[in-house]
């Protein structure tokens, strides 16, 4: 097949991914099978052809798509939803950390160049550093 | 031009009184109706596809897949009549009889006018 037919087939299948994968995948070859026997044909067809013989890619998918029982339907879309739902709060859930972090990082950069730093606190059991001594010449 | 087909009703007729006369696959039902209808009518596989799909859900066809290709990512589905789909197409062929009847009495009775 063209590389043509094979973005026609491509196109199709990306339409179907709320399809279970099985199905999805039989579907897509017994496409693939018709399209094959019609080619056999007519070995100089293009793309526009196959298209105007099987339909756009869109218009496959939804009559696929429509093919499939309501339950299973909504099943997937019910699994693909919660999945969806995951990956949305794990971001959500790095992103405020990140945050959190990045603030703690800018407050206490702020804190140390005011003075505010508590590096210079007394430790107990431990002299005060006498900052005289460190002064160079 | 033929004339495209996306009557469901007409769609299931015409599937299953071309698999009375042994199993086929989408593409070659395709075919026939073309051929057969001497060009003046085809289907789309977007609309063909949900019907037999629904057909052999309902058990009026089934199928047998077979693998072709060198790295089997081809098959070609053929699909056969069954005894509740030949009583099916029967109902069917009677219903679009008597709609076709009743359309041509309503044809008849309107040509002297119609009085709402």
């Amino acid at each position: 097949m063209t590389v043509e037919l094979e973005a026609y087939l491509k196109e199709v299948d990306r339409r179907l991914l709320v399809c279970p994968k099985q199905r999805r995948l039989s579907l897509l070859k017994e496409l693939r099978g018709n399209i094959s026997a019609f080619l056999d044909e007519r070995p100089q067809t293009t793309a526009q052809e196959v298209r105007a013989c099987f339909g756009a890619p869109e218009e496959i998918a939804a009559g696929f798509l429509k093919s499939l029982p309501d339950e299973e339907l909504n099943e997937q879309l019910h699994l693909r939803k919660r999945v969806l739902t995951f990956v949305r709060t794990i971001v959500a859930a790095l992103a405020i950390v990140l945050l959190l972090l990045f603030g703690y990082h800018v407050y206490d950069g702020y804190a140390y160049s005011h003075g505010e730093t508590s590096y210079d606190a007394p430790i107990e059991g431990i002299p005060p550093l006498d900052k005289s001594a460190t002064d160079t010449y | 031009m033929p004339h495209i087909i996306y009557d469901k009703t007409i769609i299931e007729i015409l599937v299953l009184f071309l698999l009375q006369h042994g199993e086929l696959y989408a593409y070659s039902i395709m075919k026939l109706i073309s051929s057969l209808s001497e060009d003046t009518l085809s289907v789309m596989g977007g609309s063909l596809y949900p019907i037999l799909y629904k057909l052999k859900d309902k058990g009026y066809i089934t199928d047998r897949i077979e693998i072709i290709g060198k790295r089997q990512r081809m098959s070609r589905v053929y699909y056969n009549l069954t005894a509740s789909g030949q009583e099916y197409l029967q109902t069917l062929l009677a219903d679009r009889a008597m709609i076709q009847n009743s359309m041509e009495k309503i044809f008849k009775n309107a040509e002297g006018g119609v009085d709402s």
